[in-house]
């Protein structure tokens, strides 16, 4: 799998997830999933790249900026699959600011959300 | 066939909807009509969302949009009430919609509702992905909820 530059393969992408208890489900086995609405967003998912950072420094950062939310991870890979696009989108405040997108339109189609959803880890709650 | 039930309760004078309070003045309306445990939970999962505001998400979501609401409320009312359905979810999305969804093996079912008076419905089953945006009327809330018991009948929606 071709992972586009400056990313790298497995590199990880982390979300903000608030309010959890209205965005996760529990699946036929009793696992905590994600919903699909965690990833509809007409600008563009917006997230935090690894960039070679240990997890956990990654995870406690954004954490910092979005304070009372669970964060969760997809990795590039991951995108790759569900054919997403993502760009890095650096700002001021957060050199690691990228941004997920569908192929034509910011928003991700819905098969996409849906299948990003599915591949999403719980980092922390 | 599901019953059909009136149209949710407006206050114009509300900035923000209570859905219980409407829905238990419903219930008296209409003589106590019962509800299923799945219903119930639906119901009062979707009145939450009333208390989100602007940036719920950290995202910059917008609140949820009141017809999206009311359209998702109807869509539970109408489901049968002597069925749980275990597997049906709702959530509030950034745009303002209002989504359900129900999810068995590898089959999916979305809906998506706006507040435009539309409703999206994706069905995802392996490869296969169908999306159409309808009118939400009775008629398509019939055609849901044959999709919602298809899948709870027969785990698939081929």
């Amino acid at each position: 799998m071709k992972i586009k530059e400056p990313f790298y393969n497995y590199e990880k992408m982390y979300r903000a997830v608030k309010p959890l208890e209205q965005m996760w489900k529990k699946d036929e086995h009793g696992n905590q999933i994600p919903s699909s609405a965690v990833f509809k967003d007409s600008k563009g998912v917006s997230v935090d790249r690894q960039n070679y950072r240990d997890n956990q420094d990654a995870v406690n950062f954004i954490q910092w900026n979005f304070k009372d939310s669970s964060i969760i991870s997809v990795t590039v890979n991951d995108c790759e699959e569900v054919e997403a696009n993502y760009l890095s989108d650096p700002t001021e405040a957060n050199p690691y600011h990228c941004i997920i997108r569908g192929s034509d339109t910011m928003e991700l189609r819905k098969a996409q959300a849906k299948r990003l959803s599915k591949k999403a880890v719980l980092e922390t709650q | 066939m599901s019953s059909h039930v009136q149209p949710f309760l407006r206050d114009e004078d509300s900035r923000v909807s209570n859905l219980v309070s409407n829905y238990q003045q419903l219930m008296i309306n209409q003589n106590k009509r019962k509800i299923s445990r799945t219903q119930g939970a639906l119901i009062r999962k979707l009145d939450t969302f009333c208390t989100l505001e602007d940036d719920w998400n950290g995202y910059e979501a917008v609140p949820i949009h009141r017809e999206a609401m009311e359209s998702a409320f109807q869509f539970v009312m109408n489901l049968s009430s002597t069925k749980e359905y275990r597997q049906l979810d709702i959530f509030p999305v950034p745009n303002g919609h209002v989504q359900i969804e129900l999810e068995r093996g590898h089959t999916y079912l979305e809906f998506e509702f706006r507040e435009d008076g539309q409703v999206d419905i994706f069905s995802m089953e392996g490869n296969q992905e169908k999306e159409v945006t309808r009118l939400f009327n009775q008629s398509c809330i019939d055609d849901m909820i044959r999709m919602v018991d298809t899948i709870e009948n027969k785990g698939t929606l081929l």
